[in-house]
């Protein structure tokens, strides 16, 4: 719960040699966490960032996320705030201390 | 023939108390499609661009589409039209529900209301059966209270009806129609055109399904209500979350627009997201519009016992962060406030917060509230309090009815209204998303994200995925959504149908509606011809090309923080290109050549 608020408060950065991770909307839902930390020494890419989180979760959440080896259309990943269509993709490096956003596709307006 | 048009409108004059019905000409419905688009070029031909909207002269115009109130996917919405007292502009407001459904088996594509009653009035529609009837007894109540009266002492308990409430009567410059008690043709004030004709409510009740003109058209509405069901958007994440999933999205991108959009991130987005409202257990259903397989609508119960609609996106953002307040129970509250007393709950909330912001600044004096509540940001009991005093025009509230341009203005500082042509915007801060900030500038009814809602591409990825802070391409991407919209709103369809239906979809759907051999190019020019007609109208109102801007805090104050901290709109150079791919002069006026090749007389 607390770690939700941290990260819900703006908070750039996750702690240390942490990757804080964040799920949203629907996913929240299906997997009943909000979020989790993964311990990292050093940079990872998004996709192993993924598969790291599908062994912690115990749920594989690639088939959720991606469409074979690509982001699904609609599916949403921040790291920083910044969606990674805009930087390297599922190759974008995460280092300790970012914080990941997760959204499956959504709508409204 | 006509397929499921009924190819006559309804002409009502309060002053005169004619009832008249009219045929419309085939031509102009393969021109203008039907509700957003005819209504519009009925208004452009028979009311005068220079009219004050608040007089007898005005028209106020209901309009369905030829796929509203036919099984087609989201075939539930209508618009209503005239000239707007908010901006001045062509207003035009969409609403879903079941009353637009209503009037089209009631046998009218359109109703058109002229004139102004000397007492109030309400409008009686039983199929062929159309009076005009007293409603002194209505006057000064609710939009609930009026919808179940009206029922009952007509005896159509499955009728439906729209109508106004206490705001409209007083004329608020941003007062709502509200139909079917929850839902809202909210935005620019038509409600307050409904109110100066003394015009309290429309009850409807119609028998006369519409007849498609081939058979392929249940063929082609299983198919696109497939696609709609299959969709991840339309088939799960709208029905699930509803509109309020985008409070975490929006926010973690960092254009949510906190305190009268000072800031692109609010600190308590997690205590008023769509995913705490279903997780404090506050949802009890989901409630979906006329043949809408969707159902994005929320019905809530709050721990006080409140339960009604709502809140969607757009309320809860501008009662909650762009007021700085965090307390769901509140936010609830003056949305249900706002159905209720009939005012449209973007620029309600806006308005409370420009001036919480003037309040906080010294600009507007404490002796001016009348000891009501502070302004100040985050206080919960302000935003009900002052919801109310606007319907009823009192302190305060009397100055804020008029909106927060006409009311920051009135103290000197107009720069602190978040508005494009003197309507409030909505929820997403314009220095996020460059290619929605031209679609705010450049809206035909004032500051508006429904007519070409570039955050789809810009933040959501659909269709494709495009970059935010890009300006490359905007201008291309702009005109096309701004026409395809005009096209869903005309063809009487829910824009929301778009995260999965495109513009093949909504070609199939009319043409097998219609019987019309007709090509998603001729479709998309009509949206085109529509848009332009819209422009050329608020021309002539004496709109003039400069007021195509944004408040200067998004030009000239780059964002503080969050993820696009320094950036501003770069208006100067997308807007040119804007006026260039619309064919108009660079002075931003459709060119003869453009009229002509439209069409448009
Ligand atoms: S998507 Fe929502 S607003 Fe649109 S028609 Fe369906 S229920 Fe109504």
């Amino acid at each position: 719960m607390d770690e939700r608020r941290d990260t819900d408060r703006g908070e750039t950065k996750g702690t240390g040699n942490r990757i804080k991770i964040e799920f949203f909307a629907t996913l929240r839902l299906v997997l009943g966490v909000a979020g989790l930390e993964i311990e990292a020494d050093g940079p990872v890419t998004v996709r192993q960032l993924i598969s790291i989180a599908s062994e912690k979760l115990g749920t594989d959440i690639s088939a959720k996320l991606m469409d074979g080896d690509k982001i699904k259309r609609g599916t949403m990943i921040l790291v920083n705030g910044k969606n990674i269509h805009h930087l390297n993709g599922l190759d974008t490096l995460v280092k300790p201390g970012d914080r990941v956003a997760v959204f499956p596709p959504a709508g409204g307006g | 023939m006509l397929g499921t048009y009924t190819g006559k409108l309804l002409r009502i004059n309060l002053s005169t108390g004619e009832i008249k019905v009219e045929d419309i000409p085939e031509e102009y419905l393969r021109k203008y499609i039907g509700g957003r688009g005819l209504a519009s070029y009925y208004l452009y031909k028979e009311v005068d661009p220079k009219v004050d909207p608040l007089s007898p002269e005005n028209k106020l115009i209901f309009a369905t589409g030829p796929l509203t109130g036919t099984a087609a996917p989201t075939g539930g919405r209508y618009m209503v039209v005239t000239k707007g007292p908010l901006t001045g502009t062509i207003a035009s407001s969409n609403s879903g529900g079941f009353f637009g459904a209503e009037l089209k088996h009631a046998g009218y594509d359109m109703l058109i209301v002229e004139g102004k009653s000397d007492k109030p009035v309400y409008i009686y529609i039983n199929d062929d059966q159309v009076e005009i009837r007293d409603a002194s007894h209505l006057w000064g109540k609710g939009t609930h209270y009026t919808t179940d009266k009206l029922k009952e002492e007509t005896g159509l308990s499955r009728a439906k009806v729209a109508c106004i409430g206490p705001a409209g009567e007083n004329l608020v410059k941003f007062a709502a129609v509200i139909n079917d008690k929850h839902r809202a043709a909210g935005r620019t004030g038509v409600g307050a055109v409904m109110g100066s004709k003394m015009l309290k409510a429309v009850i409807v009740k119609g028998s006369k399904k519409p007849k498609a003109a081939t058979d392929k058209f249940l063929h082609v509405i299983r198919e696109k209500t497939d696609t709609l069901r299959k969709d991840s958007i339309t088939g799960e994440g709208l029905p699930k979350l509803g509109t309020k999933v985008l409070d975490n999205i929006i926010n973690q991108n960092g254009l949510y627009p906190t305190r009268n959009f000072q800031t692109g991130v609010f600190e308590k987005t997690y205590e008023v997201s769509g995913e705490a409202l279903v997780e404090k257990g506050y949802l009890i259903k989901n409630r979906a519009c006329y043949a809408c397989p969707i159902g994005c609508g929320r019905v809530t119960k709050l721990p006080t016992g409140l339960e009604g609609e709502g809140p969607e996106y757009e309320t809860g953002w501008a009662f909650g962060a762009d007021c700085g307040v965090s307390d769901l129970n509140a936010i609830t509250e003056a949305n249900f406030l706002c159905n209720d007393l009939g005012l449209d709950t973007i620029s309600t909330g806006a308005t409370i917060a420009c001036a919480m912001e003037l309040y906080e600044r010294g600009i507007l004096p404490k002796e001016d509230l009348q000891k009501g509540p502070e302004l100040r940001f985050g206080n919960s009991e302000a935003i009900v309090y002052y919801t109310y005093k606007i319907a009823y025009r009192e302190g305060l509230g009397d100055k804020l009815a008029e909106g927060s341009y006409r009311f920051a203005e009135s103290y000197g500082h107009p720069e602190y209204s978040m508005s494009v042509k003197k309507q409030e915007l909505p929820a997403y801060d314009p220095r996020g998303v460059q290619g929605h900030a031209l679609e705010y500038a450049t809206s035909n009814r004032g500051g508006c994200h429904v007519r070409g809602y570039m955050i789809s591409p810009e933040i959501l990825g659909v269709p494709e995925k495009l970059d935010p802070q890009s300006l490359e391409g905007k201008a291309e991407w702009v005109k096309i959504f701004q026409d395809l919209t005009a096209v869903i709103d005309s063809e009487g369809l829910c824009l929301f149908s778009s995260f999965a239906l495109g513009a093949d979809d909504y070609r199939d759907l009319l043409a097998a509606a219609t019987g019309w051999d007709i090509s998603t190019e001729e479709v998309m020019k009509a949206g085109e011809r529509i848009w332009n007609l819209e422009r050329v109208y608020n021309l002539k109102a004496g709109i003039d090309p400069k007021e195509d801007k944004l408040p200067k805090r998004f030009l000239e104050e780059p964002m503080p923080d969050g993820p696009n901290k320094g950036a501003v709109v770069k208006l100067d150079e997308l807007l040119p290109k804007y006026y260039e791919v619309r064919g108009w002069t660079k002075e931003g006026i459709p060119t003869e050549e453009k009229l002509k090749e439209l069409g448009i007389e």
